[in-house]
């Protein structure tokens, strides 16, 4: 059942278009700063200070950045929101139910799909970024400042660096699940794909501004974007990862509830399409 | 000796959310080799208690079983049962080959089992069958849709208006393939609106209105159970006076320029020997034995 959902998707035009746009805006970032030719100035997104044209791996860390607030929610929003709501537009969904294929498999295999298409797709922003980033400015280690100029430096081999990229690349993905599950439950409960991916990416807008506004402090540790960026303590000096590790529950149960909640309701639902 | 019961549905209830009754406790039982229609006008159940059957809706009340097992969602004996439920559905970016050999290895067996070009022959489909999906006309559509319930050969097909919106060479070629299809031993349940379709193609038929089971039987009980006979006579009066005391006659109706005989027994060799034998003159004698008129008599006097 995997390997026929594979056959599905891998087909679809618009799998290569995400895709294709995950390895398009990386390349963007890369020209953009390589075209600013400030070769002295610092800075990044978030609490990130860094000088830019040292190394190309700083690339991969600004395309992570700068696309995990948006575009990788938008990813995943669209490749886990759709596979129920489209297989029931086609009218192929209850000929695969009285294949018979039972239910959870078939959601479970969909989802696995969606997920793992969602992830190469997304990971090939940071991955794309860092190999740009090489082709403009070497691979080469980097320092990063705090924002106080007092502050500690904090200086990455190589191999250190692109360690530490891939774990912020993973928890941003790992992050995603509060998407999924999301766009999964109303992809299941309505059969309406651009309900499931509005509702997905809906989810990360609304909590964004939520997040920003100082009288809501309360709520925000409970909101799915609250530590989207804990990651950058990853490259600040003397960061802590205590944020990182309430981010990945935070995650986890944005995540599983809603897909417990969608496995249930696809389950019990009278299939109508 | 009766054939093997292939389906069995029990006081069948659907009720969708407060208060509208898709199918109100209907049974009926199809055996083995029978093609069964399922009769009546649009919305009068018919595709509910289709969908029921094959797992995908749960019925309010009552129960069904088809080959001994009692129907839940994804029951694995749906694997022995073709299907082709309100239209066909398939992945349109993809081939009608690749879109039946992924329905049939969804299911976990082996495409060797699945007689996949014996089904592209039958479907007629061609060269066609390595083009896109979304290429393909209304027609191809259903006829890919019945290729994929044909795949594997199975025991039972469950038809949903299958000559919905194909054209009178394609309905006949349908209709051959589905007594073809029957002599090989497959049973057939297939619901339709059209009367003349169903008497064309079924051996059993059960007629549905508004939810409820209205009769059941082979089209012939059915038919006869509602056997009227249209005449013409010199004085429609004194033959409606006649008739109406003869033994076997339900009603008699004048309905000009001639008379209607609801029968209840009686043949229309009777009814014309009664006339001639009081001197009346019969112009026309005409049966009027469908299922049409069989069918209208039933939903007539139950419409509100």
């Amino acid at each position: 059942m995997i390997a026929v959902e594979f056959a599905k998707q891998i087909r679809r035009v618009r799998t290569w278009v995400v895709a294709a746009i995950c390895v398009v805006i990386p390349f963007l970032i890369g020209l953009g700063f390589e075209l600013g030719n400030n070769k002295n100035g610092g800075g990044g997104p978030g609490d990130l200070n860094f000088v830019t044209h040292q190394s190309g791996i700083v690339i991969g860390i600004f395309a992570l950045s700068f696309s995990s607030v948006l575009l990788i929610p938008i990813v995943f929003a669209i490749f886990t929101g759709e596979p129920i709501a489209s297989e029931a537009r086609w009218g192929s969904l209850r000929y695969l139910l009285i294949r018979p294929v039972t239910r959870p498999k078939v959601l479970a295999s969909k989802l696995g799909v969606s997920v793992v298409l969602a992830v190469a797709a997304a990971a090939l922003i940071p991955i794309t970024g860092t190999i740009v980033g090489i082709g403009f400015f070497g691979l080469h280690p980097i320092r990063t400042f705090g924002i106080e100029t007092s502050s500690p430096v904090l200086s990455l081999s190589v191999g250190g660096s692109l360690a530490r990229l891939l774990l912020a690349t993973a928890y941003t993905l790992f992050s995603m699940l509060s998407v999924v599950g999301v766009a999964t439950l109303v992809g299941v409960a309505t059969e309406n794909a651009l309900a499931s991916m509005a509702s997905g990416i809906g989810l990360y807008i609304v909590s964004a501004i939520l997040d920003a506004l100082p009288g809501l402090s309360r709520i925000h540790p409970l909101l799915p974007v609250h530590y989207l960026e804990a990651w950058t303590n990853l490259f600040v000096p003397g960061g802590s990862l205590e944020a990182m590790g309430r981010g990945v529950i935070s995650a986890a149960i944005w995540g599983v509830v809603p897909l417990l909640l969608a496995f249930r309701v696809f389950q019990r639902k009278d299939v109508l399409c | 000796m009766d054939s093997p019961v292939v389906i069995e549905v029990t006081g069948l209830s659907k009720r969708f959310g407060a208060g509208v009754v898709a199918v109100d406790d209907l049974s009926f039982t199809v055996r083995q080799g029978q093609i069964v229609g399922l009769l009546g006008p649009n919305g009068a159940g018919k595709t509910t208690t289709l969908r029921a059957l094959l797992g995908l809706i749960r019925p309010t009340s009552g129960t069904m079983a088809i080959l001994g097992e009692t129907i839940r969602p994804g029951i694995a004996v749906l694997s022995r049962v073709g299907a082709l439920v309100e239209g066909p559905g398939f992945v349109p970016h993809l081939s009608g080959r690749r879109n039946l050999e992924l329905y049939w290895r969804a299911g976990g067996r082996a495409l060797s089992d699945a007689h996949l070009e014996h089904s592209l022959d039958v479907s007629g489909l061609g060269a066609s069958a390595d083009r896109k999906v979304k290429t393909y006309s209304h027609g191809m559509r259903q006829r890919l849709g019945f290729a994929q319930a044909l795949l594997g050969k199975p025991e039972l097909l469950i038809l949903d208006e299958p000559v919905n919106g194909l054209d009178p060479r394609q309905i006949v070629e349908v209709r051959e393939s589905l007594l073809h299809i029957a002599a090989g031993g497959t049973t057939i349940l297939l619901s339709s609106h059209l009367l003349s379709e169903v008497e064309q193609t079924c051996s059993h038929v059960v007629v549905v209105h508004r939810g409820r089971l209205m009769q059941a039987g082979t089209v012939a009980e059915v038919t006869a159970s509602v056997a009227s006979a249209y005449l013409e006579v010199d004085n429609p009066g004194a033959a409606v006076a006649l008739l109406a005391g003869l033994p076997g006659v339900r009603s008699v109706e004048p309905s000009p320029p001639g008379i209607v005989v609801q029968l209840d027994g009686a043949k229309r060799s009777d009814l014309v020997a009664a006339l001639v034998g009081a001197g009346l003159r019969v112009d026309t004698v005409t049966p009027r034995r469908s299922l049409e008129d069989a069918f209208l008599e039933l939903v007539g006097e139950h419409s509100v």
